[in-house]
């Protein structure tokens, strides 16, 4: 037997493609974040309302991935931003190189904030760098309080929590301080912020955040 | 299911690193995979058994090293090895830790029949 020594990351590749895609972003002095959910959390809705208030103030596009359909990218769409739609047909992730590709539709030197709105999974996509700042994960009120301990890898990568669906507490055995407990038990560098997209709660100073964050311009 | 994704990668990087007439003496690839790395083993084994099937480098099997976590404090400095989802240091309970493992997902050697 002869053994070939390789130690190498099983997703060079796509960390390779995320590392240019990251290049891109900071040439051009874009903040990108990467939004992640399970299926239903509120990741479009909270998208929506957060169109609605940065909307003429900076200038956004969006990055749609659902396993099928354009039904999301119409929703943005009518918030008069350019949304580029990536179908994943089956697959359970975005992954840097389908960035690239769509990037190809977006004209980054008009786009201060660019949002990739993930596949509805918990899982998969924590294994996947698309080049972005920061992964934001929402997590609903109607999915428990415990979510956090069940999918410790993707709350670990995130840098901000939304607890979303909010106004849904009186009627849930939900406990939201628990649930920001859990959270900062996985990680406790996390900035949660609470919204409802029904009544508008909180996407205020969750937009506020994101101003903030924007790279200053020469 | 993205373990079919990484079965994917790992027989390009076999193929990038064994010539292609060498395929069929692969015997085992080894794999260091850290428990906070995401994969379910058996899926992962699925898939690749499901890939290599008819395929020069249908020999080959893979022999996963599974990594637990281990994180060095930064207030108290210690080493510790933690449980799967809690990130505290075990000796000083502070939350202000650097995983030094659990995160892998490598392709550590080849292993080919002479």
């Amino acid at each position: 037997m002869s053994i070939v020594t390789i130690e190498r990351k099983i997703l060079a590749k796509n960390d390779e493609l995320a590392r240019q895609n990251r290049e891109l972003f900071k040439k051009h002095k874009v903040f990108v974040f990467n939004i992640v959910s399970s299926p239903g959390a509120g990741k479009t809705s909270i998208l929506e309302r957060t169109l609605e208030y940065l909307n003429g103030k900076i200038k956004i596009a969006v990055i749609e991935g659902d396993v099928q359909t354009d039904f999301d990218a119409r929703r943005i769409a009518k918030h008069n931003v350019p949304a580029v739609q990536i179908v994943t047909r089956g697959g359970c992730h975005l992954d840097a190189s389908l960035i690239q590709e769509a990037l190809q539709n977006i004209e980054l030197k008009n786009t201060q904030l660019l949002i990739i709105e993930n596949v509805g999974n918990l899982v998969c996509p924590a294994n996947y760098d698309l080049g972005e700042e920061l992964k934001v994960v929402v997590a609903s009120t109607t999915e428990g309080d415990d979510k956090p301990l069940k999918y410790p890898e993707m709350f670990r990568k995130a840098g901000v929590l939304i607890v979303n669906k909010i106004d849904l507490l009186p009627y849930l055995d939900c406990n939201i301080e628990t649930l920001k407990y859990n959270a900062r038990q996985i990680n406790p560098k996390l900035i949660i912020f609470e919204t409802s997209c029904t009544t508008k709660t909180g996407v205020g100073e969750w937009c506020n955040w994101i101003i903030k964050q924007l790279p200053a311009a020469e | 299911m993205h373990e079919m994704s990484v079965a994917q990668n790992i027989l390009e990087i076999v193929r990038e690193h064994i010539p292609s007439g060498d395929e069929e003496k692969v015997r085992s690839i080894r794999l260091k995979i850290g428990v906070l790395a995401g994969i379910v083993p058996d899926s992962l084994l699925f898939c690749f058994d499901a890939l290599k099937d008819g395929s020069p480098l249908h020999n080959a099997t893979l022999d996963v090293e599974y990594i637990s976590i281990t994180s060095q404090c930064k207030q108290c400095g210690k080493t510790s090895a933690l449980d799967y989802g809690v990130f505290f240091c075990p000796a000083c309970s502070s939350a202000d830790v650097v995983l030094l493992t659990g995160n892998e997902l490598n392709l550590v050697e080849i292993e080919l029949e002479d």
